[in-house]
């Protein structure tokens, strides 16, 4: 018998469901790398504040068992429970990135009525003559230094 | 304790009487669990590099462990890649043929650990975070624990008559 088949005979013939909770884990990665660093700080949060999982369930009115799966880090939270969580807490979980607007600028004042507008995005710089402080108009005409 | 197959027919794991599940399974839940990553990381704070945080390593656990899954799942259906591309032998100046090599398969500070019974057929029997500032098997516990779960595999599958003279005869006339 060859070192394989002797392999083979001592081989339960329990299958196993290994392939599918590998998919499933697969499945949920995107947001489970998110719920892991939640669930992180939570359980950083916990020690700080010398509080038990039960204590936080009791504030949450949810079961220890809920509290327990949100710090093992698989949990598809919904912003509802991230809030009412934070605001537990008195941490932030949720934070939504300041960005400038694509067309937000910043201004160079060049001379007393003429201002040069460096447009971010597009590398375009657009030159606006003054007329009065409330009015302004794009100068096509004018080149910029 | 029982031999399962886990995936394809290539990769088995020891389930050991008493888990509920077999050690891929329980590692593979282990490494994707917030609470257990962030305790082992509480009592393994000085294996630890300085310029790296908790933090870090809780995000970093968490990406390996996917990809161990990843990887696993590809080379078990794609049939083109084998899984000595995933594990290696556990003694790096390992590099002839050993009968019933110990293995090792690495992800950043994960491991998978196996027995390697044929040219594509490895038993796992357990794992370990390996943090970085560890260096051998025998210098943690946990991973102690492991190196002898790996020896116990072996001697077993040797007492089981697996990989005799005779089998080792076949293996060569199979690769000359």
């Amino acid at each position: 018998m060859t070192n394989k088949k002797k392999f083979l005979a001592l081989v339960s013939k329990e299958e196993t469901n290994t392939v599918e909770r590998a998919k499933v884990r697969l499945a949920k990665k995107n947001y489970s790398k998110i719920s892991n660093l939640i669930a992180f700080e939570i359980l950083e949060r916990l020690e700080e504040l010398n509080w038990k999982q039960i204590h936080l369930a009791e504030k949450m009115g949810v079961s220890p068992q809920q509290v327990n799966k949100w710090v093992k880090g698989t949990e598809n939270f919904t912003l509802e429970t991230l809030i009412k969580l934070g605001n537990i807490l008195e941490i932030s979980l949720i934070e939504i990135p300041k960005r400038k607007s694509k067309f937000q600028t910043d201004l160079y004042t060049l001379s007393s009525n003429t201002r040069y507008e460096k447009i971010k995005g597009p590398a375009i710089v657009k030159v606006f003559t003054s007329i009065h402080s409330s009015m302004k108009y794009e100068n096509r005409f004018a080149i910029a230094k | 304790m029982k031999i399962v197959n886990i995936f394809a027919y290539k990769l088995f794991a020891i389930h050991y009487d008493g888990e509920v599940d077999n050690e891929y399974d329980r590692l593979l839940d282990l490494w994707n669990n917030t609470e257990y990553v962030k305790n082992f990381l509480d009592k393994n704070e000085s294996d630890i590099p300085s310029d790296k945080t908790k933090k870090q390593f809780v995000q970093f656990i968490r990406e390996n462990a996917i990809k161990i899954d990843e990887q696993l799942i590809e080379i078990t259906e794609s049939g083109n890649v084998s899984l000595s591309n995933f594990f290696r032998p556990l003694d790096n100046r390992e590099f002839q043929f050993k009968i019933l090599s110990l293995q090792k398969g690495r992800q950043y500070c994960l491991r998978l650990y196996a027995v390697k019974i044929d040219e594509d057929i490895f038993v796992v029997t357990g794992g370990a975070i390996k943090l970085p500032l560890q260096h051998l098997m025998e210098h943690r516990e946990h991973t102690k624990i492991e190196l002898n779960k790996l020896n116990a595999a072996k001697h077993y599958f040797k007492s089981q008559d697996v990989f005799n003279d005779e089998s080792f005869f076949e293996f060569l006339s199979d690769i000359y």
